[in-house]
């Protein structure tokens, strides 16, 4: 069991602050769901914990067990096992998928080790047909003309394929209807397992349906302000973070839900 | 030069150079005149692709015609070690199909490249040009789509490194209503290698329905590489799809960031992404043979793809 310790961490971007001091633990085993309005550093967490060059770490730490990765470059902090599913996966024409993740299986084996390529296919096809994928998935070019929700669920498949230790889903339910975003909730659950750790970032409730955190926490203006259990899910639910303000001091932020914003089939389902 | 051994042992092929000319079982149709080859496909059927393969300083004017009984494919290997001059004329019977890919190899010193392609009516083509030998390369390509209903799919990977140099000229004009062109040009650059690509794609009037598509991409690989694209459209109908899209530069930091976020080193990525523009040229080659002869001259410039 692993564990990915977030220690004090301050980040920011072209000069900015967007995190301040966070803290946050995730082991083996645990579903950590972060929410919080627009613009607060959800995604900035995520990105800086997988090294993205934009975000540069003013202070603070950041452990994977007793490796110090917070210097580290973005791919042997991949290797190291940390994985990050993408709000916005980028298209790379003419790369296969297939090819990809081949290609990134073997780059976390040892050299003197060679990929038994016919266990790869049988294990790549038993992911993508999970996901609901279709057979052609493997000859595609990665993620171009994909459609947002085959987007997600590529990278849920990646993240079967390479076993990380810890895992952050960026707003992995945008761009996913009602029945994608069952499939992707069904395939997340079925990962849990005490060797993987998982943080959600989200906006909406609606994943959490599907995928049960164990620990909820509520980011705003990029601090971690609030962490309870599937109770503050609901309260946000019932009441947005307007209660916030009051209860924990917090203003000039904004907390109104943006459901347009969000731009997919389950939120309009939701919004009717 | 030496011909390569992967092209020496090819089973349907037609070789021509100084020293003679050699066949093996070819499915097409050869005469060589005093002012120009003639090669006929598409009347055998084929069980794999036949094979020209051209060696030395150039040839008389060649010309290339397909008939409409049986689909033709079709590869042509210009080897040169030295300078060298080509000459095709590709002509489509009325309904024929074929696929011709053209590969260009060799250290030269300079390359000039011409080619005339007519479409007739109901006749499809699909031209595949790879350009991986050296030096300077002058290229001019001029295809027309003559008959209703004709069809010209064309890609071009051209990969050029150290002091390589290419100069290109490629037009397409629509002569004839419902006629459909499609060309798509993949340019690499690495060190100090120039890149001039001039492409226009033209509707004549009264050619109603027609399609007329490029796009452009092109990766800089070299500090001093550069590539320099003049995509145009002339459309003088109105009832018509065009359409064209140019993208040039280096490798995207966001491409670079993802692949690294699955356990890729840099230079493993960068190969990655450069292969997304080679390997689909790659996959047409069924031959492990020919898949290394191309793979070891793409080697020879871009190993390193840094």
């Amino acid at each position: 069991m692993s564990t990915l310790r977030i220690q004090k961490l301050n980040v920011s971007v072209d000069g900015t602050m967007i995190l301040k001091d966070v803290d946050l633990v995730v082991n083996g085993g645990e579903t950590h769901a972060i929410m919080g309005p627009n613009g607060t550093g959800k995604s900035t967490l995520a990105s800086a914990v997988m090294g993205h060059p934009k975000y540069t770490i003013e202070s603070g730490a950041i452990l994977l067990d007793d490796l110090d990765v917070t210097h580290l470059p973005v791919d042997e902090r991949s290797r190291a096992g940390i994985f990050l599913a993408m709000q916005n996966p980028v298209e790379v024409p003419g790369v296969t998928n297939f090819d990809f993740v081949k290609t990134a299986v073997q780059a976390r084996m040892s050299a003197d080790k060679k990929l038994r390529i016919g266990k790869f296919i049988l294990e790549f096809e038993a992911a993508a047909a999970k996901l609901k994928m279709g057979s052609g998935l493997a000859h595609r070019y990665l993620n171009e003309g994909f459609s947002g929700g085959e987007k997600k669920r590529n990278e849920i498949l990646q993240m079967q394929m390479l076993k990380p230790k810890i895992a952050f889903l960026d707003e992995i339910d945008s761009g996913l209807d009602v029945d994608a975003l069952r499939i992707v909730g069904e395939a997340v659950t079925a990962m849990k397992s005490p060797d993987l750790g998982m943080v959600l970032i989200t906006h909406y409730e609606r994943l959490l349906d599907y995928i049960i955190p164990d620990f909820v926490h509520i980011m705003i203006k990029g601090r971690i302000v609030k962490t309870g259990g599937r109770e503050l899910i609901r309260k946000i639910d019932s009441e947005g973070y307007d209660w916030l303000k009051t209860e924990l001091g917090i203003d000039d932020f904004d907390e109104r839900k943006k459901p347009a914003a969000l731009g997919t089939c389950a939120t309009k389902v939701f919004t009717k | 030069m030496r011909i390569p051994r992967a092209l020496r042992e090819l089973r349907d092929v037609a070789i021509l150079s100084a020293r003679g000319r050699v066949n093996h079982l070819f499915s097409g149709s050869m005469a060589v005149l005093r002012s120009q080859i003639r090669f006929t496909f598409g009347t055998k059927s084929q069980r794999e692709a036949a094979a020209i393969v051209l060696i030395g300083a150039g040839t008389a004017p060649i010309v290339i015609r397909f008939k409409a009984a049986t689909p033709s494919k079709v590869r042509i290997f210009l080897c040169s070690a030295a300078s060298s001059s080509w000459n095709f004329a590709i002509r489509m019977d009325e309904g024929s199909t074929a696929s011709v890919e053209f590969y260009l190899i060799g250290a030269t010193e300079e390359t000039a490249f011409e080619r005339s392609v007519a479409v007739t009516s109901g006749a499809s083509l699909t031209l595949a040009t790879i350009l991986l030998n050296g030096g300077k390369t002058t290229v001019q390509d001029r295809s027309i789509l003559t008959g209703e209903g004709g069809t010209l799919r064309s890609e071009t990977l051209g990969v050029l490194a150290f002091e390589d140099s290419l100069e290109a000229l490629q037009s397409v004009r629509h002569d004839a209503p419902r006629s459909v062109s499609d060309l798509v040009n993949s340019l690499i650059a690495s060190d100090s290698a120039q890149v001039v690509f001039d492409v226009t794609g033209a509707i004549a009037k009264g050619n109603a329905g027609s399609r007329c598509k490029q796009q452009n991409r092109g990766v800089l690989l070299g500090e001093r590489a550069s590539i320099e694209v003049a995509p145009k459209l002339l459309i003088d109908e109105f009832d018509v799809e065009a359409g064209h899209g140019c993208a040039i530069g280096r490798i995207n930091s966001d491409e670079l960031f993802y692949l690294s976020s699955r356990g890729l080193d840099q230079a493993t990525a960068k190969r990655l992404i450069v292969s997304g523009y080679t390997a689909p040229f790659a996959m047409k080659l069924n031959d492990p043979a020919l898949r290394r002869l191309f793979e070891k001259a793409l080697d020879a410039k871009i190993g390193g793809a840094s």
